[in-house]
């Protein structure tokens, strides 16, 4: 009887039936002084219930175990997003499959995912045959602008000593001394030498 | 463009896919090849999915070296195809005196079609999906594109370059170098192809298939619980789930001491520290983890036996070969200059964790953790009290993925703890997924619990 407890923590006979009990007993009531202070209390109440039963229906032990990480998962993973997810991208592929052979196919398709800002820039930069570039200060404070510039222009770098100026042309005026050399709805391009 | 140009490319695509993950296994058998004496089972037959599994990680590993020994990515790859052709060919005949003396268990066409499945379900987000998330274009494939655009890893490819310190370029580029291989050798840069290199590692998975409910369970908790980061081109769920296949190879390792499923966890753990920084915590603290158990086993001749698949230097050959690239990476970082923004192990980094420990910071974590950690604790939770309830011991396997999962869990917490940013943002920021690897380790307890009971 109770083989799994160490040779210390065996106990008389007569409290022998009852460890494993106050064992679970201070295993989920720990948890649930966890799950009161950092969790929803609705939940914590459930899953105890559901541990209360697998102790008292111990006929349907298995069964109820099962049901119980069933709950588990459901509730607590993201499972069901996870399936509705993959369900939605393969109906998608199934319905519009000559697209995406298209865009996998196409160099540079995709990029509809970076704002147009980066795009722009991107653009403006290419035309002029720039290696490097600086940002101007609304630009270089957006991080996404920021990133995504540097990100999508490489290998044309951000240099401090770069020519070519690109700013924000409906918020930023062009800096003094510096002639605009092309502009796109968002982003500008001046060489400022 | 015609309904049969669109045909034929699709075919021509898939088939490029294939033909890189057929390559990626015969450069992984090279470097297998010299002990695949040692990689048939005990029962004396070769299981064919952990072997695949085994060679497709080997040649992930293979190939980033070749890529960080020789810098070139075309020389790389020529060299690697090369490598490749020879190690299908030697994989080929080596699968062919199997078949011919009946030792050869290609295991069950349900599996190979669960494995078929997931693959197809996962690699359709994959590919249809461009590259949108923030860390997937600030780092990881913007690391790729700039490999490609250099046409190599090495000085060249700007790493170095003071403007670019928002994209980590200390992190491990084992994927980014094989997204930009893809796409060299396909000619052309687009948001969708790159993102092939993140085919997830269903293979290593259904390695373990079994017609249980233990099975079944890992297979909807483990994969599916990783959401939208399998293939959004963040490496935290893909570290997670290589996590949970290392920590799975070690538990069937302790149980069947087959040096298959040895060299599958070991090979899995040498995986880890390519895919992103957190990968070298996880890695070591599932050795220790693993060290832990095999000593509890010592009065049942483990370690004796852990032991004796160590000694051979054909071992020795392969887990320098596996290690390699974490070694080849760290000399290249530290020769470029490239350091991490964490600091971790400055006496600054220590200063920051102790007042942390002091000023509230702790619950803070603690109540941003819990929501991403409480399926795994419930799981654990459920399976532990019927194991008590049956009056049973935790099984051995169990303590390596449970004390991996705990000690994970505390290096995640001294990292947040010791951070150099602000605390708030770097929670937001990271905690949804850095925890997934925990949670992974605790449904692989988890899976091993539900084992035992169910073999009752």
């Amino acid at each position: 009887m109770a083989s799994w407890l160490p040779r210390e923590l065996r106990l008389k006979p007569c409290f022998r039936h009852w460890t494993p009990y106050l064992l679970l007993g201070g295993l989920w009531g720990a948890w649930l002084v966890v799950h009161f202070r950092f969790g929803p209390k609705v939940i914590g109440v459930f899953f105890v219930g559901l541990a209360l039963a697998l102790v008292l229906l111990h006929r349907h032990r298995k069964p109820l175990l099962m049901a119980s990480l069933a709950a588990v998962i459901l509730l607590t993973t993201g499972v069901v997003d996870t399936w509705a997810a993959l369900r939605d991208s393969t109906l998608n592929l199934a319905m519009d499959i000559k697209d995406l052979v298209i865009v996998i196919n196409t160099p540079g398709s995709g990029l509809d995912a970076v704002p147009q800002e980066a795009r722009q820039a991107a653009e403006l930069l290419t035309e002029a045959d720039a290696t490097t570039y600086r940002l101007s200060p609304a630009l270089m404070d957006n991080a996404l602008f920021q990133q995504r510039i540097i990100e999508i222009t490489w290998p044309r770098r951000l240099e401090n000593t770069s020519p070519y100026w690109l700013y924000l042309h409906q918020s930023e005026a062009l800096p003094a001394g510096c002639t605009l050399m092309a502009q796109r709805e968002h982003v500008a391009l001046a060489h400022c030498p | 463009m015609s309904r049969w140009h669109i045909a034929l490319d699709l075919i021509l695509t898939m088939l490029y896919l294939a033909g890189w993950a057929l390559a990626l296994i015969g450069l992984g058998w090279v470097g297998l090849a010299p002990l695949w004496r040692r990689l048939v089972r005990r029962d004396g037959c070769i299981a064919l999915l952990p072997l695949l599994a085994l060679a497709w990680l080997c040649g992930l590993l293979v190939n980033y070296s070749l890529v960080l020994i020789v810098s070139d990515l075309r020389l790389a790859l020529g060299i690697g195809t090369a490598l490749a052709v020879m190690g299908l060919a030697h994989l080929g005949f080596t699968l062919h005196r199997a078949v011919q003396a009946g030792n050869l268990a290609p295991g069950s066409s349900l599996t190979w079609l669960g494995t078929g499945l997931m693959l197809l379900l996962y690699v359709v987000p994959i590919l249809t999906q461009p590259l949108q998330a923030w860390d997937a274009r600030s780092i990881w494939f913007f690391h790729a594109r700039m490999i490609y655009v250099a046409g190599a890893l090495g000085p060249e490819t700007g790493l170095q370059h003071p403007a670019l310190v928002f994209s980590h370029p200390d992190y491990p580029n084992l994927i980014p170098a094989l997204a930009a291989q893809l796409t060299t050798l396909r000619g052309f840069w687009n948001e969708y192809l790159p993102k092939a290199a993140l085919g997830p590692a269903f293979l290593g998975l259904f390695a373990l298939a079994r017609q249980r409910i233990a099975f079944l369970f890992l297979l909807t908790a483990l994969p599916f619980s990783l959401g939208g980061w399998l293939w959004n081109g963040y490496m935290d769920a893909h570290l997670a789930l290589y996590l949970a296949l290392g920590l799975l190879f070690i538990g069937r390792a302790l149980r069947s001491e087959d040096d298959l499923d040895f060299f599958l966890g070991f090979t899995t753990l040498a995986f880890l520290p390519n895919i992103k920084n957190e990968g070298y915590l996880a890695s070591l603290v599932s050795l220790i983890a693993w060290g832990i158990a095999a000593w509890q086993g010592r009065k049942f001749g483990r370690v004796g036996h852990w032991l004796e698949a160590l000694t051979p230097k054909v071992t020795w050959f392969y887990c320098g070969l596996i290690a390699l690239p974490m070694g080849l990476w760290n000399v290249k970082k530290a020769l470029w200059g490239l350091n991490n923004d964490l600091q971790l192990g400055s006496a600054g980094s220590l200063a920051r964790l102790l007042t942390r420990l002091g000023d509230g910071s702790l619950e803070t974590i603690l109540r941003m953790a819990y929501p991403y950690l409480q399926g795994g604790i419930l799981v654990l939770l459920f399976s532990v009290t019927v194991l008590i309830l049956q009056r049973r011991a935790l099984p051995s396997t169990v303590h390596v993925a449970l004390l991996t999962a705990g000690l994970y869990l505390l290096g995640l917490l001294a990292i947040y703890l010791a951070t150099p940013h602000d605390l708030n943002w770097h929670l937001r920021t990271s905690i949804s997924r850095t925890l997934l690897g925990v949670n992974a380790a605790a449904f692989v307890a988890g899976y091993f619990m539900l084992g035992e009971i169910e073999e009752k």
